[in-house]
């Protein structure tokens, strides 16, 4: 018997001493990546003992679908000396943070701030999840102030980059005529926990020639001004629900004497004498023109970079990218729906239209979630990843780029997801960190996305 | 991993063709000039000789993994190809993987091809690799075979490193 406790001693002591070395992508030993580490990956990609037993992460260099074949190839190049030819992703999971929230459809913080997440509620209420509790009293109640339903709600909310010392908080509602309020609030006097329940201010109210396409992002760029999404006011889908109807019947999204189909820019402490750089000969807000329905964009903290989530219409979704300060854009809807001409639908005229970065079919989805450029320092193995999702199929992507050109798209799906117990991606958003977290509408939690 | 159908923003280059002509014109009525220009010799490139030099490889342990350099004088040549398309085959059916950064140094690494089938390295064998010569003849002997590494298997099945000394390339 003492031999046998002294054997499994020493295969414990074998192993902990194994796994003691500090393993990390390709190199699951620890001590560089070589052709043992190829050697083990191999084996374990055919399901024979390895290393990888020890640290199976470091195997599966891109986290999905397990450790193949094409990880051991990668590995064995890499040993060699030669360029990956597929990325070192760090395995991904979504840790809920907060639950039982109703219709949930976007999550952010004040800048400096890391103990509050404020989560909007699409019927009206801003809750507040202080040091990872939701608290009782919702942070904002204007439910009384608003439609809800469909694409109709309290639709987003912007918290001013002073917010720690000014308190100063933006929204993006339809009110009960079905037209939407772009209005400020302001955190309470007495109590950081709650604000003021009147807005201190109403910028304006667009009025909605129909239920759907009513955009609903609002954040603050790295220039200091308020850029708000704007959808097209969709059309021929009064009910309001989903992506269909419209085709833009009223071609707002290329009239420059509406507030519809853009993305606009407001200085919050001018208004309304607009900033300087939008564009001109039209209304005076409008930043960017030619979206169909800009529900989620988001700008990179780490450059300033704006990535705007267009819903298409039957058949493409799309991601648009613009360089720091590079508004004035066409975006290109009615004309185009992602890459492709949609009125007329052939032989469409693409001068002066910004076609996007990223497109994908309906086959995999079909209505876009704008994400963000990730730059947290929990993961650093995606920092200066883009995430994004889709609505309907819950799927999860990503991708790197340089300059306009995608140069690593990756599917996170399988690995952040693998249970597909997401319900309805409604939002993408940021801690005060930059950690990013996803909000599933359909089961009203919000998950951070972690390192497993 | 799924392939994204993801659009790379690009431009199209449109080249537009010249047509070809030479832009001259003849003179239907007359007879066609005749060209008086002296005819310009050809340069003619001399052919760089490729050799095949041949490495063999041997073990007097079972490999599960191996991997070493190979040094040569850059002024002499370099292998046939650059990194991974480094023209080299091995005369065994196992995986290998080159990359010659022509400067004077090939990196050689190999794995079984499938082990379920057979868990270490197909030992004896060949290494052939093409060397373009362009500062005279290079044979094997004037390879530098050095930071050899192998993998063995270890008794609970984890390849670990062994003893280098025991591959012999030559």
């Amino acid at each position: 018997m003492s031999r046998i406790l002294l054997a499994l001693t020493l295969a414990w002591l074998i192993l902990a001493a194994r796994s003691a070395a500090a393993a990390s992508c390709a190199d699951p030993d620890g001590n560089g990546i070589d052709v043992v580490d190829a050697a083990n990956v191999q084996r374990a990609a055919v399901g024979l003992p390895s290393s990888c037993t020890l640290a199976p992460a470091a195997c599966d260099l891109d986290g999905m679908h397990g450790i193949d074949r094409d990880d051991a190839a990668d590995v064995l190049r890499r040993a060699v000396g030669l360029s990956p030819t597929r990325d070192c992703l760090p395995h991904l999971q979504l840790t809920a943070v907060v639950r039982n929230l109703d219709q949930p459809l976007f999550v952010g913080a004040a800048d400096g701030d890391d103990t509050r997440l404020y989560v909007v509620e699409q019927p009206g209420r801003i809750r507040l999840v202080k040091n990872g509790t939701l608290t009782a009293t919702p942070f904002l109640d204007i439910a009384d102030a608003i439609s809800a339903g469909g694409e109709r709600g309290l639709l987003g909310l912007a918290l001013h980059p002073q917010y720690v010392t000014n308190g100063r908080f933006f929204v993006n509602y339809t009110n009960p005529a079905g037209d939407t309020v772009i209005a400020e609030y302001r955190r309470s006097a007495g109590n950081p926990d709650v604000a003021a329940p009147e807005a201190a201010r109403v910028f304006f109210t667009v009025t909605q020639p129909f239920a759907n396409h009513n955009g609903g992002m609002v954040a603050f760029g790295a220039d200091g001004f308020l850029y708000i999404g704007l959808g097209d006011g969709g059309g021929g889908d009064s009910g309001g629900g989903g992506s269909g109807g419209g085709g833009d019947p009223l071609n707002n999204g290329q009239s420059l004497d509406t507030k519809l189909g853009k993305i606009l820019r407001i200085d919050v402490d001018t208004y309304p004498t607009p900033p300087a750089g939008n564009v001109t000969g039209g209304d005076p807000d409008i930043w960017d023109f030619g979206l169909r329905n800009p529900f989620r964009f988001s700008f990179d903290r780490g450059t300033g970079d704006l990535y705007i989530g267009d819903v298409g219409q039957d058949r493409f979704e799309e991601v648009d990218l613009e360089p720091r300060g590079g508004g004035g854009r066409n975006y290109g809807w009615r004309i185009t729906e992602g890459t492709h001409c949609f009125n007329p639908p052939t032989g469409c005229n693409l001068t002066g239209i910004t076609l996007p970065v990223a497109e994908y079919g309906h086959e995999v989805g079909c209505s876009v979630i704008g994400g963000y450029v990730y730059r947290g320092r929990a993961i650093p193995g995606i920092a200066g990843r883009y995430l994004y999702g889709d609505f309907c199929s819950n799927r999860i992507w990503s991708f790197t780029r340089d300059g306009a050109v995608v140069t690593s798209a990756l599917e996170l799906t399988d690995d952040l997801d693998p249970t597909h117990a997401l319900r309805g991606i409604t939002s993408f958003g940021e801690d005060a960190d930059g950690e990013i977290y996803v909000v599933d509408g359909g089961s009203g939690v919000v998950f951070r996305v972690d390192p497993e | 991993m799924r392939a994204l159908g993801i659009w790379m923003a690009s431009a199209l280059l449109v080249v537009a063709s010249c047509g070809g002509g030479g832009g001259g014109h003849s003179d239907p009525g007359g007879p066609l000039p005749v060209s008086t220009l002296t005819p310009t010799p050809l340069a003619t490139a001399t052919p760089v000789p490729t050799v095949d030099l041949v490495l063999t490889l041997t073990a007097s342990i079972d490999v599960a993994a191996a991997s070493f350099s190979v040094g040569y004088e850059a002024g002499r040549g370099t292998f046939t190809g650059s990194g991974a398309q480094t023209q080299c085959h091995l005369a065994s059916a196992d995986t290998l993987a080159v990359n010659d950064d022509d400067a004077g140094m090939l990196r050689v690494a190999m794995l079984p091809a499938d082990p379920l089938q057979k868990a270490t390295l197909a030992l004896p064998t060949t290494l052939t690799c093409s060397f373009d010569e362009v500062g005279g003849v290079v044979t094997t002997a004037g390879l530098r075979v050095g930071s050899k590494k192998v993998g063995v298997i270890d008794a609970s099945g984890v390849v670990v490193e062994g003893d280098a000394s025991r591959l012999d390339v030559h």
